[in-house]
């Protein structure tokens, strides 16, 4: 899933300080999951905005939505009727989210509830880690199943690097050296002999080095 | 079988609270039951204290004796007393006199629950409590710092009303005393309630200076070992002194104490107040009429109980719970009260009073617009304009259509008045109305409602400076509430009728016993081969009685019966269901068995450790106490022949590893050293220890020990007794630091027997299977609504045995009983309700995220890939609402307990 964190409340409420009727979108997808864009989340940015413009003796109106999936048209169109009465809407899906609603409505004023960290999953709940970085040519399967490109610090193909020291990456200690654990695999599986074939540098074209992306399957379009 | 069996009611005599639970039990099982209750309220001892350890004790009493008076098949009889009994078992005649009447009533059984009296400290002559105005009993003290009582909780003392800043309790007043009192027993209670007396005193003002003198600090229950430590920590000073003389100081109201300290100093001390911490007697009129009737009494005059029958007396049909068998503290008496209930089924066909009770179908009023009842209920101390008061203001609140008064019979009354008032929403007022909870949700069953379509107004704690707005307040938002509250859905499942027991051992053979007995299979797991447990270890209980053979006819009743199916070196590998549906899965050397049984009973018993010290496993003359009692059993002439025996207590107990007392070692030593003297009389035997904890009538053995010669050395925990092999011998040399001396001293012995500290056998495993707490001992804990010593954390799994706490055998046998009454209770229901106050999802919300699956605190949620939503089964939900407060997509709701409520409740109040 893509996992997102809440922006401070301070910085949203700074973003959207001119505004006194706001729709807050929230998205049943992704941000749902890692509990930071569903249902629950769009009722507390909606109450922290109404309290904090109330402490200040201001007016406020704000509602509270919350779409199947903000990256697909036909949940998006559902905002028509009612995206027009407010002034500033804030997307907690994302960062899909606040560019489709944008896209559809070119003249409301969007703004992002959350930041969008990564592609990743649930350690345990409330924590999230980094598996994918969508690099367009996916490589696992030569490292035990394990990706190097998102989870190396410097996506080496042939590590592990100098920087690696029990266990861990040089860059901190809360980061795993991911060719630790690809070493140690490949030496359960028995495969420790197929590290020593050595990787081409890797093409990066299907990565986001060659340019916003866009596919078009043939077989799905009419 | 069981139509053999005679018919009939029972009668409890005694309205303390053994006799309570003795009642409640009874009647739960079915039985109508006469209580009978000399004085004019029922309650006993507990009504006069502060709190019982460490709760409060009146709210959890106040809601038994209310459901004993307005239970149909529960006879309450006070300022009664019995004045004769004939007959025999199922067909008892029992005369009764109140004050102007006789009155002869026919019962099959009899409980005698006629409870304790204190010692009345008048005729000691050291203890000057007649007069001294500064010198109180424990119980006076209750009563001072009751905050209901005659001082309002304000502690002050006697003689002037002045704050005390130094209080002293004396322990062992009318116990272990032979001259003065006549009672040589330890009444077993004292040291745990005037440690309590003394936090709580620090609780009031820490500035006060609590001193409890004593002889040896007596905590030997389920988690006292850890309030001693806690009482310590909170400056609870402790000397060890039985004090000689109270005095006064003279031209002041203080008092004097002087005393010899351990080393035979002599000290003086001046205190403001002096506790005397009274023991406790069997109550005299009761003792009266069981020697009347042919009960057998101890030497102490307790009630006497029946080798390995803990609650019977020698007649046949009558039973005894409480302190009248022996000065027991609460737990121990709820125990051997619902202990009886399992006693007197196996004889005993019930005979209700009442027909069981029929609720009509749940109609389909609530489905129309909500219509409030408010009902209230006062208490004897409220004002009684406050009737008027809240009828006045709820007849204005919106949705209340009626408001009306209800006494006495709460649940009658309640049901009336809803089909009355034809409403369909209750708000109920009272002081604490929680504990009303089963006669609210009763009364809307019996009006043929949703049980759950109330809501409650509190009014207990009113400040009387506001009090009317506060009033008002709370009747709004509970109508409110009530107005927003739809029915939650329920469900009625089939009760397997079948029992898990866990554990082979005595506990877990008694009660799969007791279960099988009245009609319903069991099948008890047993991971060894062999059954018996611990106790095929135990040669003699600490009364004397034989073990081994004890346990083989157990052994042979548990095989020859046919309900009862035993697995042996079989273990439990999983558990899920909830009370009257659950599954295990058992791991039966290596094959996989699933079972489906109704209710577990865990007895899966304890084991001494074996220690790091005392040269254990490395000299062959160092024993584990198991050890020794097997060599006892099989060579016995390899240990009697000794010329020099040691026995070394609290090995591995009491310390920072395992802070618990294993409560039995003490007795086993005094036990044993009074064998081997009978035996061997020339044998020089020693006992190292730190606190002698024969409490309770366990204190004759004590006594009998030194009589004979055994010679009691008492150690300090950072001073332990040395143990060092002799050269070309297989002696040893025993090192021990001598208190009363002030010296070390040297000896020689042939064996040394290690007291080691009882843990459980595998309690955290089967804790996380069957999703019970443990206690901070690792023993599995009681259930947290207290008063429920055989209830697991867990509805319908009960516990019993060393896994609970370490005890001795019949103590044991006391508890698998009452275990088995409490599942017998699910047992014989047809059906149960599952629903009500649980979590319910809506399935077309649900982004199966995982949240509630993996936050639920009893792993209740599961992803139903079927409707690809989570699932709550309502069997199961403990209603907590973690879940509904997690979910990301709020797709999980609680009806009575809604957003709506929340978000309304500021409006509410606010409004007026």
């Amino acid at each position: 899933m893509i996992v997102a964190e809440p922006k401070p409340i301070k910085e949203l409420l700074e973003m959207v300080k001119d505004f006194n009727r706001i729709l807050v979108v929230g998205c049943k997808g992704c941000v749902t999951v890692c509990n930071v864009g569903g249902a629950k989340e769009v009722a507390i940015l909606a109450s922290s905005i109404r309290i904090s413009r109330k402490k200040m003796a201001q007016e406020i109106e704000v509602e509270e939505h919350t779409l199947e999936r903000q990256c697909d048209p036909e949940y998006v169109d559902e905002l028509k009727d009612m995206i027009g009465d407010y002034d500033a809407v804030i997307s907690i899906a994302c960062g899909v989210g606040p560019q489709f609603l944008s896209e559809r409505y070119p003249s409301s004023r969007i703004f992002p509830g959350v930041n969008t960290q990564f592609m990743g999953g649930a350690e345990e709940h409330g924590i999230w880690s980094e598996r994918c970085a969508g690099c367009g040519t996916c490589v696992v399967h030569y490292f035990g199943g394990l990706c190097p490109i998102a989870r190396c610090s410097k996506s080496l193909l042939n590590g592990p690097c100098g920087g690696s020291a029990n266990g861990k990456c040089e860059i901190s200690k809360d980061v795993e050296c991911i060719w630790d654990l690809i070493v140690r695999k490949m030496m359960e599986q028995d495969r420790l002999d197929e590290l020593i074939e050595f990787k081409p540098p890797k093409s990066w074209i299907t990565a986001r080095d060659g340019g916003p992306r866009r596919m078009i399957r043939e077989e799905l379009v009419k | 079988m069981s139509q053999e069996k005679p018919k009939g009611p029972v009668m409890v005599i005694g309205g303390g609270i053994a006799g309570i639970q003795a009642a409640l039990s009874l009647s739960d099982a079915g039985y109508g039951v006469h209580l009978i209750e000399s004085t004019g309220s029922l309650g006993g001892m507990i009504p006069k204290l502060h709190r019982i350890y460490p709760l409060c004790a009146c709210c959890k009493v106040n809601p038994r004796i209310a459901a004993c008076e307005q239970d149909p098949n529960i006879s309450v009889m006070l300022n009664t007393k019995v004045s004769g009994l004939t007959g025999d078992f199922g067909n008892f005649s029992v005369t009764l006199e109140t004050e102007n009447q006789k009155k002869e009533l026919q019962v099959g059984a009899v409980v005698l629950a006629a409870g304790i009296e204190t010692f009345d400290p008048a005729e000691h002559e050291t203890y000057p409590h007649e007069q001294f105005p500064n010198v109180i009993t424990s119980v006076e003290y209750e009563q001072i710092q009751k905050p209901l009582g005659p001082e309002a909780g304000i502690l002050k003392r006697p003689s002037d009303g002045k704050t005390p800043a130094k209080i002293a309790w004396l322990q062992c007043v009318g116990s272990r005393d032979i001259n003065q009192c006549d009672a040589p027993y330890c009444s077993s209670v004292c040291c745990m309630y005037a440690l309590k007396e003394a936090v709580n005193t620090k609780d009031f003002d820490e500035d006060i200076e609590t001193t409890i003198f004593y002889m040896d600090m007596r905590t030997h229950g389920k988690g006292f070992e850890d309030y001693l430590n806690s009482a310590i920590d909170r400056d609870v000073r402790l000397i060890r002194s039985r004090v000689h003389t109270v005095d006064t100081v003279p031209e002041s109201d203080d008092l004097l104490i002087r005393y010899a300290d351990e080393s035979g100093h002599p000290e003086e001390e001046s205190f403001d107040m002096v506790v005397l911490s009274v023991g406790v007697r069997p109550g005299g009129e009761a003792i009266e009429i069981a020697n009347k009737i042919g009960v057998n009494l101890t030497a102490d005059h307790f009630v006497n109980t029946e080798p390995f029958k803990p609650v019977s007396t020698n007649v046949p049909g009558i039973f005894v719970c409480g302190g009248l068998s022996g000065p027991h503290d609460i737990g121990q008496s709820l125990v051997q009260a619902t202990a009886t209930v399992s006693e007197i089924a196996s004889i005993l066909s019930p005979e209700p009073f009442a027909a069981p009770k029929k609720y009509p179908n749940a109609s389909e009023a609530a489905d129309e617009d909500p219509e409030i009842l408010l009902a209230y209920h006062l208490c004897p101390g409220m004002a009684p304009e406050l009737g008027a008061e809240i009828e006045g203001y709820a007849l204005k609140t919106p949705g209340v259509k009626a408001a009306s008064r209800v006494e006495g019979d709460i649940s009658g009354a309640l049901t009336d008045q809803l089909k009355e008032a034809g409403a369909n929403r209750l708000v109920f007022a009272s002081c604490s109305p929680v504990i009303h909870k089963n006669l609210i949700e009763d009364a809307l069953k019996s009006a043929g409602l949703n049980p759950y379509l109330y809501d409650v107004v509190d009014l207990r704690a009113i400040d009387p400076q506001t009090s009317s707005t506060q009033l008002q307040d709370r009747i709004r938002m509970g109508a409110a509430r009530a107005l927003l509250l739809s029915p939650p859905s329920l469900r009625e499942i089939p009760v397997v009728k079948s029992a898990l027991v866990v554990g082979g051992g005595v506990a877990g053979l008694e009660s799969a016993l007791a279960v099988a007995r009245e009609g319903y299979s069991v099948t008890v797991v047993e991971k060894e081969k062999e059954l018996g447990g611990h106790g095929l270890h135990v040669r003699r209980t600490w009364q004397g009685y034989d073990t081994q053979e004890y346990l083989k006819e157990l052994i042979a009743s548990v095989n020859q019966d046919k309900n009862i199916t035993l697995m042996a070196e079989t273990e439990v590998k999983e558990n899920r269901g909830f009370p009257g549906n659950f599954v295990t899965i058992l791991d039966k050397k290596g094959e996989c068995v699933e079972l489906s049984h109704g209710v577990t009973i865990l007895a899966s018993g304890g084991n001494p450790i074996r220690p790091q010290e005392y040269l254990y496993g490395q000299h062959e003359k160092v024993y584990l106490w198991s050890e020794l009692e097997q060599r006892m059993m099989d060579n016995p002439s390899s240990i009697e022949g000794a010329g020099t025996a040691v026995f070394i207590q609290c090995v591995g107990s009491r310390d920072s590893s395992c802070s618990h007392c294993s409560n039995i070692c003490c007795t086993f030593s005094v036990r044993t050293a009074v064998d081997l003297k009978a035996k061997n009389p020339d044998m020089n035997i020693y006992i190292l220890y730190r606190d002698m904890r024969t409490f309770g009538e366990r204190e004759n053995l004590y006594r009998e020990a030194r009589e004979k010669g055994v010679i009691f050395i008492r150690y300090e925990v950072d001073n332990k007794p040395s143990l060092q092999p002799i050269d070309g011998q297989e002696r040893l040399n025993v090192v021990v630091y001598d208190q009363v001396l002030q010296k070390s001293i040297a000896f020689d012995a042939d064996f040394v027997s290690l007291q080691t500290a009882i843990v459980g056998t595998n309690n955290q495993e089967l804790a996380d299977i069957f999703r019970i707490n443990l206690d901070s001992n690792g023993f599995f804990a009681e259930s947290p609504e207290k008063l429920k010593p055989v209830d697991s954390s867990t509805k319908g799994i009960y516990i019993a045995g060393l896994a609970v706490y370490p005890k001795d055998m019949v103590e044991s046998i006391a508890q698998a009983k009452a275990a088995s009454a409490r599942a017998l209770e699910i047992l014989c229901q047809d059906t149960i309700q599952v629903g009500g106050l649980v979590a319910e999802v809506m399935a077309e919300k649900c982004a199966v995220c995982c949240t509630c699956v993996r936050t639920c605190p009893f792993n209740v949620p599961v992803i139903d890939h079927e409707t690809g939503a989570a699932c709550i089964d309502p069997g199961l939900c403990q209603g907590c609402g973690m879940c509904v407060a997690e979910c990301p997509g709020k797709a999980i709701t609680m009806s009575t307990c809604s957003d709506q409520m929340l978000t309304q409740a500021p409006s509410v109040l606010l409004a007026t």
